[in-house]
């Protein structure tokens, strides 16, 4: 799986909107 | 300098958008959490989407803080993770009670058709751009692939989430969605049409072709009449697409840029025939005309203003940056320190050997040049074999402790080379490395 193998600013840019994906989605719920 | 951290945060500004707009328009309503996080994805899919475009624009002020060794990467990976999200994207509706016939029955609505057939298409054009090298794809028929595919996937995904959406009935959201598909599609315009055709009215000459050894080829630049050459960084690349007519293949390819920014009047890119294209490298002519889109990159060592002591190290062809860098600092009298460690497979291959012994022993730069031959001829006096953990221990010596790095050689040999040198205690921030494909 090297293709799945992330930079710092990969990781950086995927955790945070991950993090925002749910919150936008906790948001929207409650 | 421009700054990096702005680039990643306004990036991430594009990508979050949506999802704050779509939180402010409609906050509160009794759909279920899971739902409305396979809402999110598809949102986030889509803002990933036409941030794709936006990374492979070539824009300057996108690539200049990283360089396109690293945007291009972090394209295909953000594709692979649009394609994560994507996937995701109707499970979690299904899940979140939308029901299982959205995913497999026959009577759903047309804008889910359409989803269906985008899905598809996206992991066609990540899969093929993954494994572009090792299906044996040429590279200018994936990228006619990859731009037909491109848009379509962005067409077909904003017509599906402009109906299906309950999110896009909101107006601050339509708008933001026109709105992005509009700068993704002018972007793409201007990347692949405008501006191939602008370059394309003032193209570059060639004006000497030599040969350096059997394979290697040297072409000989001048800007259009009337304009100056654009400026560059030591160890920058440029695209070229040669047009010499003769039944020769019309492709635009990234040659390193060989000579130094100290020369005005024109710029050189030394060549080896390797694949289909640069086989045919030797058949330019004096007279060529050359589009040329230039510069990118960030191999110079004008990037570490305070290294004052260099190890380069050169896997054949990969020469070509490093000498660039070496002629800049001889043009402008750098007071540096050079080691430059030169591996090659026989004398024959060899480039720019009597250019750079010339150099070696001067003071400014201060160069060392030591050339390392896999397969020497019997009368070879240097170094021979691979270059291995304990040449460079025993080459770089003193320079281990404190010097900057800078590798240049096909991507195995880059990958070995930093791992020997971290375990010889170089730290990751003090190699820089270039890799021969994009």
């Amino acid at each position: 799986m090297e293709f799945l193998h992330l930079n710092r600013v990969t990781g950086f840019v995927i955790f945070y909107s991950m993090i925002a994906v749910l919150a936008a989605a906790l948001l929207r719920t409650y | 300098m421009p700054s990096a951290p702005s680039r990643i945060l306004a990036y991430l500004a594009l990508l979050l958008l949506p999802l704050v707009v779509m939180v402010v328009t409609h906050p509160f309503n009794p759909d279920t959490f899971i739902y409305n996080l396979g809402r999110c994805f598809g949102l986030l899919g889509f803002a990933i989407l036409i941030g794709q475009v936006i990374l492979a624009a070539r824009l300057k002020w996108v690539e200049k803080p990283f360089g396109l060794n690293i945007t291009f990467p972090f394209h295909r990976r953000m594709g692979v993770f649009a394609a994560l999200l994507l996937i995701m994207h109707p499970l979690l509706l299904a899940l979140g009670g939308a029901g299982w016939p959205l995913l497999i029955g026959l009577r759903v609505g047309w804008f889910i058709w359409l989803a269906k057939a985008a899905l598809p298409l996206l992991l066609i054009n990540v899969f093929l751009s993954i494994r572009r090298a090792s299906l044996g794809i040429k590279f200018e028929k994936w990228r006619q692939c990859h731009d037909l595919l491109g848009p379509t996937i962005i067409l077909l995904v904003f017509l599906h989430s402009w109906n299906a959406g309950a999110d896009l009935t909101a107006v601050p959201l339509q708008v933001l969605w026109v709105g992005l598909l509009a700068l993704a599609f002018l972007l793409f315009g201007y990347h692949r049409l405008i501006r191939p055709w602008w370059l394309s009215r003032y193209p570059y000459r060639v004006v000497e072709v030599r040969q350096e050894t059997p394979a290697v080829w040297t072409l000989k630049f001048s800007p259009p009449p009337g304009k100056k050459r654009f400026d560059f960084m030591p160890g920058q690349f440029q695209f070229v697409t040669l047009l010499r007519g003769r039944d020769l293949p019309v492709e635009e390819h990234h040659f390193t840029i060989s000579s130094s920014p100290a020369d005005p009047d024109f710029h050189t890119s030394t060549i080896k025939a390797s694949g289909d294209f640069t086989a045919t490298i030797g058949q330019t002519r004096v007279g060529d005309l050359a589009v040329v889109h230039a510069p990118f990159g960030r191999f110079s060592y004008l990037v570490h203003p305070d290294a004052r002591e260099l190890v380069f190290i050169a896997g054949g062809i990969g020469i070509t940056p490093l000498m660039s860098n070496l002629r800049h600092m001889r043009d402008t009298g750098a007071d540096r320190r050079v080691l430059l460690l030169y591996s090659n497979k026989s004398e024959a291959d060899l480039v720019f050997k009597e250019e750079l012994d010339g150099m070696a022993g001067g003071e400014k730069p201060h160069l060392q040049v030591v050339h390392i031959l896999t397969r020497p001829s019997s009368a070879w006096p240097g170094e021979t074999g691979r270059l291995d953990r304990e040449k460079l221990a025993r080459l770089c010596g003193a320079h281990l402790a404190h010097s900057t790095f800078l590798l240049c050689c096909p991507p195995p040999m880059t990958q070995s080379l930093v791992t020997i040198l971290n375990d010889l205690g170089v730290p990751t921030s003090r190699i820089s490395y270039e890799y021969f494909s994009l």
